[in-house]
Order: C-alpha cells, then structure tokens, then sequence
C-alpha cells in the first residue's frame, strides 16, 4: 500500500490530478477522483483540509471504486475512521459572488429540511452542521453573521415581493439591509422630531399673518392702513391665472403668500400708494422676490433702506438721494496723484532723506525743498574743510562720492518740483443722480430673500451705478450685502447693482397695449374714454423723462390689434434711461462753470440745460434725448438683429378666453400679459441678466501712465559693511551724533577697535 | 422627466417660473405617447423647450434600454404636437453651434451667424463673412450641450449593472437631507468624462453600481452651479449659470427628480466673470493622477451624448481639463 499511500497524499497535494500516479499503482483511481472532485463543492469550495494526513475512508473507497462514489456510498463504511479529524474548514470564505452563497444558502435550506424528516447520515449531517457553523460566524468587525443576512435579505425579498426582477438589484438590496441594520438607535433627543428652523419661523408667520388678515371681524378692519392700497392691490391669484396661460408663473401657493406678504408690507406703510408684485429674480444662493412701490413722502421710508453692512465704508450711500457714497472708497487718478505727491513732497520725509545723506546738519537743512535750490558743489568738493577735523577733505574718495550723491539728490530736486507728473485724465464730473421718486429712481423697490422676512428698500440708483451695471456682467448671489467683484468696478454692493439692474429692467422691458395707461398730467384721468381719443391726447402728456402713469379703468382692446404680428399696438409705458445713467439728461458743462453748487440745482436743471446749450452751441456735448414715453416696441431694435418682442397667445383652441402676452428678448423673463377683458399686468422671472449678443470681455484697460522719476528715497542700496559703517560711525564720533549708537562688536578685532575709539573719544 | 409624470414635476418646478398651461400639457402628453408607441421607447423624457424669436422649440428624449447610450432626440416647432427627429450634429457644429450669436428664430432652416471667423483667421476680413449653420444644427449642438454638460440626475437614481447597462434603480429612495445640498450628491447624465476612479475616490461609501457617473463637483469654475432648498425644506434646486434656465430638482428622500431647460438656448460664456472666487478652503475634487486620463481627442465625428464622444471645448489647451492655476498649486502645497 505504500505506493497508493504516496498517490493520495500527493492527490491532496499540489500535483492533484497528475495522471502518471494513477497508471501504475491504482489503475482505477482515476475514476473516483473525479467523483469526489464532483461531490466535493456542494460543502465547500475551499480544500477541505490543510493537515497532511490521509483520509482512510476516501482510500478504501478508491480501492474498491469500479461503481461511482455517490453520497450514500458513505453508509455503512465504518462510521469511526471518517475523515479526518483536523478542522474542515480553516481557510476565509473563497471570494466569491453573492449569488453563490445564495445558492449554497437554498441548499443548506433543502438539508436542514432533509435532516428533519429523516433520521440523516451522520456525514450529511456533518457537512450541513460544518457549513451552517462556517455561515454562523459572526463578524469580528460588524458583529452580525452571513446567516443571519442572508435571510434577512431573503426575508426581505418574499415580504416585499419587489422589486421586480429582483436578480438584479440583489446587491443593492444586501446593502440596504446592512444599511438599514446599521442604523444608530435614536436617544432620547434625537428621537424628537425635529423641524429645522427656518421652516418653523416661516410656518409661525405665516400663521400670524392669517390670524391677522383672514378674519373678516370688525377688529379686523381696524388694521392701520387696511384699505389703502384698495385700488393699487393686485390680485395675485388671478394673474398667476393668466399667466399659466402663457407657459409662465410661480405655484399658486407661493403667489398666496406673496399676496400676503404684499399686505403685511403695506398695511402699515400709509405712504405707499401702490405696491406692484413686480417679478421675481433667481440668484445662486438665495432669490429675491421684487415689489415696485410707489411712494408719495420718500422720506418716510428710511426706515425699510437698506444698509450695506460695512458702515464704516462708505457711510454715505446711507442718505437718501445723494448716494454718492461707494465711489469715493475708489480713489481716483487724481487723487492718488496727489496723494504720491504729498507723501514724496513731504518735509518729513526729505528731511529724513537728507540726514541719511551723510551730510552736516547745516547741509542737510539746504537739501530740503523749503529753501532755495541747493548750491552746486564748489571744485573742492561739498564740504567745508574745517568741519572734518585732521582730514583732508574734498580729496579723499568719500568726498567725492558725496559729492556725486548730492548731484543725484539735487537734480532729483530740481525734476521733482518742476515736472512731477499730472495725471492726463480729464477729471470727471460726477453726474448727479436723480432724486428719490423722480426720474430713473421713481419706482421704489422692496426685495425679500424670503416670503415673511420684512421687505427692504433699495436705496435709489446714481447714474454711475447704471451706467457701470450696463458695462459687467455678474450673477447675483441672493445676498445684498454681497461684493462685486468686476472690472470695471462696480461702484456698490450687489444691492446697488440689483437697484441698477430693476432700473434697467424697468426700463426697457415695460410695455403694455396702447391706451391702457396714460401720464399723470391728463385732466381727466378715470373717465372712460375711446380708443381713437387716447390716441390723440396721448401725444403731448407728460415732460421728458417723466413716466408717472395710471391705469385706465374699464379698459377693452381690440383683439385683432393686440394679436397684431407687427406688434404697433403695444406701447413702452417706462422711459428709456439715457447713456448717461439718468432720465433727464443734466448739463456737465454746467457743474463747470457753477463750481461747486451742484446740489441744490436739481430742481431746476432741465430748464437750465436747455439754456446752457443753447449758449454753448456746438461747444457741449450731444444733447441725449430718449423717444418719447408710449412709443411702441415695434421700433425697438435688439442688438442681435432679430426680433426684440415675440408675441404669444394662450390658446389655440378657445379663441374667446385667449391671453396674449408679448415677451421680451432683450430681457429674457420679461413677459406682459393682456386679457381680452383688458386686464393687463407685467411679470419678470428670470436672472435679472440682459440678454447678450457675444460673451462678454472686460475693458481694456487704459495705456499707463508715466510714472515719476524713481528718486533716491525709494531706491535701493547696498547695505553698508561692517567695516564702513564703522568708518563712518568713527567720523561721527567727533559730533554728538557718535554717543548715540555704540559700535558694533561682534569679535576680538571690534572690541579693541572699540577700545581705541574710547581712548580716542577720551582724548577728546 | 418621463411624459407619465410630467404633471408632478412641474408643480414641483412651478417655483422656478416653470410652467405649462393645461391645454399645453394635454397636447403635448398625448403626442408623447404616439411618440413612445411608434418608437418603442421605454421612457420619453420631455427636457423644455428654447424660446425663439417667432416659434418655440420643444425637445425630448427618447430612452431605449440603457439611459445613457439608448437616446434619440426629438424636436418640435408647433408646440409639441408633432416631434421631427434632430440630427446628430458632428464635432464641428458642436463647436459652431454654441459659438452662434443671437435668438433662435424658431424656423429650422434659417442661417445663423456665428462668432466663428472663417479659414481660422485671427480676425474677420473686409468682405468675408462669418461662418453660419443652419438653425437645426444649431439646435443639435445646443441640445448635447445642455445634455452633455448640465442634464444632471441624483446619485443612486441610476444604476449599473453587472452587464453593463444602465437603468433606472428601483430601490432608489432620494438622497437625504444632509447630502442633498452637496455637489458631489449629483451626477451628470452623460457617459462618464473623468476618469473611473475620480468619482468614488472621493467617497467613504462609495458604490461602484452607483458611482459610475461624473459628479458635478468636478465641474470648474467652482461655483458654476447653484443648489438651493425651497422654503419648506423639502426639495432642492440646482441651477446651472451656464445653461441661464436649466433646473433640476429633487425632492429629498423620495425618488422624484427630474430637470427642465427653458431658456433662450444660448450657452452663458462669461461664467468666470460672473462668480467671486471660492473660499480657499473649498478645493475642486480634482483627484490626483487624474492627469493620466487621456481625452481621445481624435475622434471625426462626436456623437450625441449618450453616444459617447468628448467635447474639445471643454478641454484645455492640451487636452486635459482646464484647471485653474491656484488651483494646481494649492494641490501641490499640499503634497
């Protein structure tokens, strides 16, 4: 038996399989090794033993082996020897798939049944126990057994009975199941529920706010100021109504509480006249909810302004008209010149120049400014002979090199006073910005982060924030104390920039049907009126500049007009903001010639810009005059060529209940809607961007400008050695100035020399 | 969003200013089910319209088996009644067709003029002009551009199984609430661009049937998207500045998400203008070595997205992915 003894131990070896073993010896061994190979994985895939020893049973069944080896082989060959005793499973679980020990789960599933009913093998009991005890091992890093997970998961699966087609999403669900195990088991305080706080301060108010408006008692009509905005109220219902029509609009729960958000913004504000839900604006962090107010005393409203958070900056862009606040943060080329002049001007500064110059106190005062210009060097040299003692001076190299300094610092002089650099930018005049309520800043705009918070009131827009919002391109972050960060600067916060930007808005994308609004100085403003009639008085209504208009009541268009392609029937009823940030066009030639009393001449700066051009003539600049208000929008022309306005109907079906809107494109977000009924009401919801025609490139900057000369007090220079700064402290030993640094010391050589100095100075 | 739940996703994207009329969503629902019937598409996803001059185009997708490389796109110029199928557009209208100036018009054979100068000239010539492409061509590039760059879903809405296709994951349940507000919560709907390993190097949890999509905290300049929660905390908003009207919502915790574009088509270049820097504690999620990944940029003919192919102009002048020059150094402080 020895050889057989070698082949079996050498089948549970490496070489398993060889079959130059099984010829010679155990001719019919090969036929049970595949057997066993067959019978073997249902248990296990791993190699069931690591010891060396040989089972006996597998041996003596090899030898008898003519018939195939099946399970029941085993009975009744001698329960004792079977094989072996070493433990039959040591490696780690073989890396594979689940759905493999899935199978092998089943089917230890279909065993254990098998074991209960009959009285089983003790083999197959053994091999079922060994492979249950190998699956019932618990985790030594999560602490649960693959036993009791997969039949979670197979739990899981017949309770659900889903998803469908279940093999395929068998990881994803083993991993919820480890998941949802995985769950922390909630304490005491995180097992309350948990609302987070702005939720619950949105839901306070606005339960507030309905205990407040929603009951029709008599204590409610008690409210300050309930009732007057009756006739300026929209009902924001009714146009989100209509504005579905269009494929626009805001959920109608989010237009409820805008309405009464709007309420509890005018109820106790009595000097708002009028509050307009004028649009909404998304931004990147948070979105601004905008209301076009008008307001009859400005100088009620300070309470709402808003204030940029940095007080300290700019502390005037606080007051109401002037707000010419941000823009002096930003220092300009005039300023700085001065401000370079003032500093390398400076007496202090030349005469601490002048003391490092090495020079003599007495010398030292000609170098500065204040005096006559510096004596030029006499051939002997700068310095007066007497002055250094035993030495001789004007020879010595030290000398000349003074003498080449004082050169330099008085040629320096001389250029400084005669040709320091003007900047050659023509100073700007600072245009005035048009007062609170008037102009360009007529309507007042209340913005919200969100629906609840109070409203706040930009503050009214300078021409020079118009101007510089048309000039970049910013995306509006959603916080109004937000920077800008731009080239060219913007002068102002994100609010200011979004002032500028419903400004412009405003501005340009207002439009409604011919005759539904008219200008505040019609006699006759609320009597029903033809359309032919408006058509003709409409022409001579308000002044330049001024778009204070009111509705006209009981309006009915004709529907062929408003769907007219052309698009002759609607009217802009905002005037257009000139290129010079302003409604009216303001004289610059006038702040010259009046100097500095430019504040008080608002009032009356139309008249005069009239007169002062008719003065000038051809002397001032263009006059800018913008078309008159009611012009229609089929002359608008887009910067890209194409259509500024598109026209669009509601329904194609229902002809009778039609709503038309007109688009904007030059804004894009920007719709009018108009009812057959002549309800019509603007909305703008969009980004708050122009649209525009090619990306965009920032300015170039302008050519620099010449710097002045670099001069001796900003120039460099090697610092002096040890040596030479010793030389020169030794001179001016002979002076007071000697006692008042010790000299430097930092080895035997320095501290005789500084010895010998002290026998110097003590022979003195 | 699929045609069947339209209605759903637009009340919760009506915040957003999005939103379709009754009769609208009528027309436009029953053509999607001719659509679907004659094209034996799995899923019809209805992705906005872009607002013309003088017409409207809607758009949808149609989705085959897998839902990234199954897709057809299908357009329409009378308000979603009758679908026309929009030609693949090549690499070099992809280019042209986001470089175009202007509206659309609404007609699809209309020329639109672009910022392009002919033969590669530094600058337009006395007498040249510049380079136009129809308007359907243009509408191709815009629709893979929206798709390739913005189309974003949340992650675990897809997954991808052992076979490699890619289908809608039944077991999703939403993204928390603690996740929903990070970037690196949502992923593109594009065959993946960065490499393999970008994404769930990045991750503690990560899930290689999941996390096989490109995040959109990759995206440069940081800052490019916005997400935003609604008032009451429930859904999240995110919102590209570079597609001006692209939204994409997900309502947390729930597996509802989808996204809409309505907008003027027209891509927003000037992103970097338009944003201030990010905090210097806050690094783009470009991971180390990704620098090996190697963009093919070869290739004659891109395809829709879906199809697959790489888009040159997202690429820097080497054919890697720009990446700001602080950036970089920041990374190699920090080696």
């Amino acid at each position: 038996m020895d050889p057989g003894y070698d082949a079996n131990q050498v089948m549970y070896g490496e070489d398993y399989g060889e079959p130059a073993y099984y010829d010679e010896p155990l001719p019919e061994d090969s036929n049970y090794v595949e057997e066993s190979e067959e019978a073997d994985p249902d248990a296990c895939t791993c190699d069931p033993c690591d010891c060396d020893c040989n089972p006996p049973g597998a041996q003596k069944k090899s030898i008898r082996g003519s018939k195939p080896l099946m399970d029941d082989e085993y009975e009744g060959e001698g329960e004792g020897d079977l094989g072996c005793t070493c433990d039959p499973c040591e490696c780690e679980t073989p890396p594979g798939s689940r759905e493999k020990t899935m199978t092998m789960l089943t089917e230890a599933v279909e065993e254990s049944e098998m074991v209960d009913t009959e009285v089983s093998h003790p083999y197959q009991l053994d091999e079922f126990t060994r492979a249950k005890a190998f699956f019932m091992n618990t985790s030594t890093k999560s602490g649960i057994s693959l036993y009791d997970h997969l039949s979670d998961v197979i739990r899981k699966l017949l309770d659900e009975r889903a998803p469908t087609n279940a093999v395929d999403f068998l990881e994803e669900i083993s991993m919820n199941v480890k998941r949802y195990r995985f769950q922390q088991p909630k304490d005491v305080l995180q097992d309350v529920f948990y609302i987070s706080e702005p939720v619950l301060n949105d839901a306070r108010f606005l339960n507030d706010n309905w205990k407040q408006y929603a009951q029709w008692s008599d204590e409610a009509k008690e409210i300050p100021g309930e009732g007057f905005v009756a006739g300026g109220f929209q009902n924001l219902l009714r146009l989100q109504y209509y504005l579905e029509q269009v494929n626009i609009g805001l959920p109608r729960e989010e237009m409820f509480r805008l309405a009464l958000s709007i309420k509890d913004l005018t109820a106790n504000r009595p000097y708002i006249t009028k509050a307009r839900f004028w649009g909404k604006i998304f931004c990147s962090r948070k979105n601004y909810y905008v209301v076009e107010a008008d307001i009859n005393s400005p100088g009620n409203s300070d309470a709402d302004l808003w204030q940029p958070q940095e007080e300290s900056q700019n502390p005037e862009s606080v007051g109401g008209a002037g707000d010419a606040g941000p823009q002096e943060n930003i220092p300009g080329a005039q300023a700085t010149f001065e401000k370079a002049g003032n500093v390398v001007l400076n007496s202090d500064v030349l005469s601490a120049y002048s003391k490092t110059s090495g020079l003599p106190p007495e010398e030292q005062a000609n170098l500065l400014p204040k005096t006559k210009a510096p004596t030029p060097p006499s051939d002997g040299g700068l310095l007066g002979e007497g002055e250094w003692g035993g030495e001789d001076a004007g020879k010595s190299p030290e000398d000349a090199e003074a003498a080449a300094d004082f050169a330099k610092w008085q040629g320096y002089q001389e250029e400084l006073m005669t040709k320091f650099p003007t900047p050659n930018v023509e100073v700007e005049v600072e245009i005035p910005p048009e007062s609170d309520g008037t102009g360009a800043n007529r309507r007042a705009f209340y913005v919200c982060n969100i629906l609840g918070q109070p409203w706040v009131l930009l503050p009214p827009a300078s021409p020079k924030q118009i101007n510089g919002a048309r000039q970049i391109r910013w995306g509006l972050t959603g916080e109004l104390d937000g920077n800008i960060r731009s080239f060219p600067n913007f002068p102002g916060k994100e609010g200011h920039l979004l002032k500028a930007m419903l400004t412009r808005a405003s501005a340009g994308s207002l439009v409604s049907p011919k005759g539904f609004y008219r200008g505040n100085s019609y006699p006759s403003e609320y009597e029903g009126e033809d359309d032919e009639d408006i058509e003709e008085e409409e022409e001579s209504m308000n002044p330049p500049g001024d778009d204070k208009v009111t509705a006209v009541k009981k309006y009915r268009p004709p529907m062929d007009s408003l769907t007219n392609p052309k698009l002759t029937f609607w009217v802009h009823h905002a005037c257009l903001i000139l290129p010079q940030g302003r409604n009216v066009w303001w004289n610059p030639l006038r702040a010259k010639k009046r100097g500095d009393e430019t504040e008080d001449e608002e009032e009356e700066e139309e008249d005069e810009g009239e007169e002062y051009e008719g003065e000038d003539g051809n002397m001032g600049p263009t006059r800018e005059v913008g078309p008159p208000l009611f012009t229609p929008i089929s002359t608008d022309v887009a910067p890209d060529g194409k259509a500024p306005w598109t026209l669009q109907t509601s329904s194609s079906v229902f002809k009778e209940f039609q709503v038309v809107s007109v688009r904007s494109n030059t804004w894009p977000g920007s719709t009018v809607v108009c009812t057959i009924k002549g309800k019509v009401d603007n909305i703008y919801l969009g980004d708050g961007q122009k649209f525009a025609d090619r990306s965009y490139a920032p300015f170039m900057h302008e050519n620099v400008m010449r710097e002045y000369r670099i001069g001796p007090e900003i120039e460099e220079f090697p610092d002096p050695s040890v040596e030479e700064e010793q030389k020169w402290l030794n001179r001016l030993e002979m002076d007071e100035l000697g006692d008042i640094e010790p000299p430097f010391v930092d080895n035997e050589e320095g501290y005789e020399e500084m010895e010998e100095a002290g026998e110097y100075s003590d022979e003195d | 969003m699929d045609w069947r739940g339209m209605n759903f996703a637009l009340d919760y994207l009506a915040s957003t200013g999005t939103v379709f009329s009754v009769e609208q969503r009528v027309a436009i629902q029953s053509s999607l089910t001719i659509l679907q019937q004659d094209n034996k598409f799995n899923y019809v996803h209805f992705l906005g319209k872009i607002c013309g001059t003088e017409r409207d185009y809607y758009f949808v997708c149609g989705i085959g088996k897998d839902y990234i490389k199954d897709r057809a796109y299908f357009y329409s110029i009378n308000m979603g009644i009758d679908w026309v199928m929009l030609p693949l557009p090549n690499a070099g209208n992809i280019e042209l067709g986001l470089a175009c100036r202007g509206h659309f018009i609404g007609d699809p054979t209309a020329d639109s003029e672009t910022d392009i100068v002919p033969d590669n000239q530094d600058e337009i010539m006395e007498g040249d002009d510049w380079v136009t492409i129809k308007e359907e061509e243009r509408l191709g590039a815009t629709i893979a551009g929206i798709m390739n760059e913005v189309a974003i879903i949340p992650r675990g809405a897809l997954i991808k199984s052992v076979n490699g296709l890619v289908t809608e994951n039944k077991l999703f349940e939403g993204v928390p609430k603690v996740n929903a507000t990070q970037f690196h919560s949502y992923y593109h709907l594009r065959r993946p661009e960065n490499p393999w390993d970008r994404n769930i190097v990045v991750r503690a949890d990560y899930n290689l049937s999941l996390d096989f999509l490109d995040s959109i905290a990759c995206d440069l300049p940081i800052g490019c998207w916005s997400l935003q929660m609604d008032s009451l905390e429930t859904t999240v908003f995110a919102r590209s500045l570079y597609w001006p009207g692209f939204v994409a919502y997900h309502v947390m915790d729930t597996p509802r998400y989808g996204f809409i574009y309505i907008g003027t088509g027209k891509k927003n270049w000037d992103v970097p203008f338009m944003i201030l820097p990010p905090p210097r504690a806050i690094k783009a999620s470009v991971v180390e070595g990704g620098g090996d990944y190697q963009f093919d940029m070869g290739k004659e003919t891109a395809e829709m997205p879906g199809e697959g192919g790489d888009f040159p102009y997202e690429s820097g002048p080497d054919g890697r992915p720009y990446v700001p020059q602080e950036l970089m150094d920041e990374e190699e402080e920090g080696n």
